[in-house]
Formats: C-alpha cells, structure tokens, sequence
C-alpha cells in the first residue's frame, strides 16, 4: 500500500519548474539549516496550497479545453495554456489521470482505474484525482461538459 | 528626410531593412544586429525582406495610438526591477498585428501579413544602452518567431557542428559558462539568444552573437580580458564575442546538450542529470512566448522534442571554473555511449 500521496509532485501551477531561487544547502549542512531553509522557501511559495475540494463529483464529465497543448516527456506531461500563456508540468500520475480525462473518464472513473494500474487505497485515489481535477479545472485546462457535449479531447 | 539611415540585415535568410531616424537607437539596432550585416547594396529594394521603422520621439504623448477595440491581451510582463534596469510590457493581439507597448517608454507593432514593423522609442537618448537594445530586441524576436526562428534566454556553443545550450535566468551563471567554454576551444553561437529552428533533420541551432556583457567578478575570473571595455553609464562590462578564445560559430548546429547551471557556493562544481520533464519547463520560462495561437504550438513542438532529443544535465558550478569543459566532454561522452 502506497503511504504517500498518491500524487507526489503534483501539477504545479507556478510560473518555471525551477520555484527553489532561494540559497542552497550546504553539503552536510544540519537538520537545523535544512529547516530554516524549508521555512524559508515555503513562506516564499506560499498561497499555493491549490486544490478545490468536491469539484471531481460522481457522474460529471470533463472536456479537455481546446486551448491546451500537451507534450509527454518521459513518464511526465507538460501543459501549456494558450489562453492565459502559463504552462503546467504534471507527474507520472497525474499524467495517467490527465489521458483518462482525455478519454471522456469521470473522476471517479479515473479514481477506480488508478486503484487497478497502482497499489492505492480507494478513498485516497478518489481524494487525489478530486484535488487534480479540481486544479486543472481552476487553471482552465478543462471544464465541465455540457450535456450534449462529448466528453474528453475535443476533434 | 536628412538623418534617415537605412540598414539591410540577413537573420538567417530573414531580410530585413531598417530605417532609423538617426540617433541612438539606429546605434542599437546596428550593435544588436551586428552579426547579421547584409553589406550587398540593396538596389531598388527587396520587396520580400521585412520593412522595420525605428522612430524616437521626445514624449510618451507623441506615441501613435495603434491598438483597437479588438485587441486582446496576450500578456503582460510586469514590471520587475530587479536591476534597477527592467520595465514592464504588455503584448497584444489586433487583427494579426502584434502590439508591445512597453510601460511609458515606447511601442513596438509587427505586422506579419504586410512584412513591417515599427518601434518608438520616447527619449531613447535618457535610457542606458540596454535598455534601448531590450527595445530593439522585443521588435527582432517578434520579426524573428513569425519567420520560424525562436529566440532562447541561453548562452550556446559549438563545436564540430554540436552545440551546447546554457539555459538559465540572469544571474544563473550563463557568462560564465559560456567564457569557460570558448577558452577551451568552443564557438561561441550565442552570448544570450541563440535561436532555434525545425529542420528535416531535428532542432538546430543558430548563431545571434551579439556582446558578451559580463560581470568584473567574471571578468576577473579570466585572463587575457585586459581589454575588457566598460563605458559610461553602463553597468556590465563588455566584448564582442569574436575576441576571445575560440571566436564565433558561423553555421546552424545540433542539439547534443541542455546545461542547467546554478552558481553555488561550493568549491568544487557537481552535475545531476535532470528528467526531460524539468527541461521542457525550463526551456518554455526561457523562450516560450504565446502571442499568435499558430507560432506559439509551433514553437512548443519544437521545445518539446528539443527536451526529449537532447541530453540534459544540471550543473552546480563551484568556484572550479576550469573544470567546466572537462565535465561537458564527460556529460558528451555518456550523452554518446
């Protein structure tokens, strides 16, 4: 069973991977450097703690915005909205969330077919997929289907 | 109009004609497109070569008013000021124009369709030279990305036709880096905008030198800078690229290595390899401009197979800068194997 998130480095909405400007740690530096150093880049990263809760309800269906680019890199995803210029880098998992989305998956679909591909606890998959969904749908890299609308990536 | 000059460039079989209005802003488009000087007499003019204006005036007041009430907001730098020397921009989109007003300092239009674009400058004569070459630059990287050819934030070299691009924000240690490796028998493609393009064969590379503005710490770190030129009023030091070790690339290059480096405290340099997730990333915060929907996915294609074709490798550079060349020739050598 999978003990951390299910989602490590989740999708990042900050402008440049590179978000560590601040000094680095000296090789062998102590437990206490290393903390102050922590406190330090969190209080310069903070406000971004993202995640809309309840967003992934059962039964909605997501299409992905025509406006996003998509580039796989390795296991990873980067994401680049046209609409507002900003680009996203998303994980191993939550590029596996973002192609079952694209394949009109529900998250709760998604939710229940990480729990087959990953050794994950159920409740927390679905809380991790709700979270993801909940960002990409608040940077705009998709939205809610309307009834009548095909779920997934546009043709 | 007496004052008027008129300059032809070549930018990679770009033709471009630019006419200034006199002054020092005809000086900065010369030392920006130095490089690139067509010396062929023009004759009655090309009429596929781009058509660039560039007019000073003495107040922001005197600016044309060129946007409509179409224009949409692509985006907007803000104003920054971390050297005192930054000025915010905003870019719009207007009916296939691109629109950069640039705080209260100017306006920059490009016009893809008709092949002409125009920047103003308000008192030009009051602002520090790179501040006027940042003027002229946003015009060329404009000019340049509709024609195919994207501008990099990255110092570039080659060698036997490979390059290796330096990628990182000001401060980052590109200068030096860069330095380093044309004493050790590399060209120098680029000081700090090597342009990419999309060949048949894969990315390529191309050469933009222009100046090589450096630090007097940096400075200090190198021998045979002696004449290393600092003038009034600017704050870098400076030489042409050409001047030292190696000189300067002529020719289009292939990717073989990204370097990401960060200039630490250490006295000995380390390297990490970095995934092509962290590359793409890097290489979008250093390039990626999204003004037309068209370029910008061609642009973003071509980044994306930059970052998965190429090898790639962080670099914490210690105060052992001679080592650089010999840790780029280790990083090659397992690139290769």
């Amino acid at each position: 069973m999978m003990t951390g998130p299910l989602i490590g480095r989740e999708l990042r909405p900050a402008v440049g991977s590179d978000a560590f400007e601040g000094p680095l740690a000296r090789p062998g530096a102590g437990s206490k450097e290393l903390r102050a150093l922590a406190a330090e880049q969190l209080a310069v990263m903070g406000g971004d703690r993202g995640g809309a809760a309840g967003v992934g309800t059962d039964g909605v269906r997501w299409a992905l915005s025509a406006e996003v680019l998509e580039a796989p890199v390795d296991d990873e995803l980067v994401l680049l909205n046209l609409t507002a210029g900003r680009y996203f880098g998303v994980n191993e998992s939550g590029s596996a969330i973002w192609g079952l989305l694209r394949t009109g998956c529900s998250a709760a679909d998604a939710a229940a077919e990480l729990c087959a591909r990953f050794d994950v606890d159920a409740v927390r998959a679905r809380a991790d997929v709700d979270r993801f969904v909940g960002r990409l749908a608040s940077a705009g890299l998709i939205r809610r289907c309307a009834q009548a609308e095909r779920p997934g990536r546009p043709r | 109009v007496s004052g008027l000059r008129e300059r032809r460039y070549d930018l990679h079989g770009v033709a471009v004609q630019v006419e200034c209005d006199g002054g020092v802003l005809s000086e900065s488009v010369e030392r920006l497109l130095r490089a690139f000087a067509n010396v062929a007499p023009s004759g009655n003019g090309d009429s596929s070569a781009w058509r660039v204006f560039a007019r000073s005036v003495a107040d922001a007041g005197e600016l044309p008013g060129a946007r409509s009430a179409a224009a949409v907001l692509a985006f907007e730098q803000p104003r920054v000021g971390l050297d005192g020397s930054s000025w915010g921009y905003a870019v719009w989109r207007d009916r296939g124009r691109t629109i950069i007003e640039v705080s209260d300092r100017g306006l920059v239009v490009v016009e893809p369709e008709r092949g002409c674009a125009e920047v103003w400058a308000v008192a030009p004569e009051r602002w520090g030279a790179e501040e006027r070459e940042g003027l002229v630059f946003l015009l060329a990287s404009e000019v340049l990305r509709a024609s195919g050819l994207y501008p990099l934030h990255a110092a570039a070299v080659e060698r036997e036709g490979r390059a290796v691009l330096i990628l990182g924000s000001s401060g980052a240690g590109k200068s030096t880096s860069l330095l380093s490796l044309m004493r050790a028998g590399w060209r120098c493609l680029s000081d700090d905008h090597p342009l990419i393009c999309d060949t048949a064969e894969g990315p390529r590379v191309l050469p933009w030198p222009a100046r090589l503005e450096l630090t007097a710490e940096t400075a200090r770190l190198f021998g045979g800078l002696g004449d290393v030129r600092a003038r009034r009023g600017e704050r870098k030091l400076w030489l042409y690229p050409e001047e030292y070790g190696a000189g300067v690339a002529s020719a289009a290059a292939a990717p073989t290595l990204l370097l990401f480096p960060k200039v630490v405290d250490w006295p000995v340099s380390s390297v990490e390899a970095v995934s092509s997730g962290f590359a793409l990333e890097e290489l979008l915060r250093l390039g990626m401009v999204v003004v037309d929907r068209k370029v910008a996915a061609r642009q973003f294609s071509l980044l994306a197979r930059l970052a998965r074709g190429t090898a790639r490798a962080r670099v914490f550079f210690g105060s052992d800068v001679e080592r650089l060349p010999a840790l780029v020739d280790g990083l090659l050598d397992t690139a290769a194997a």
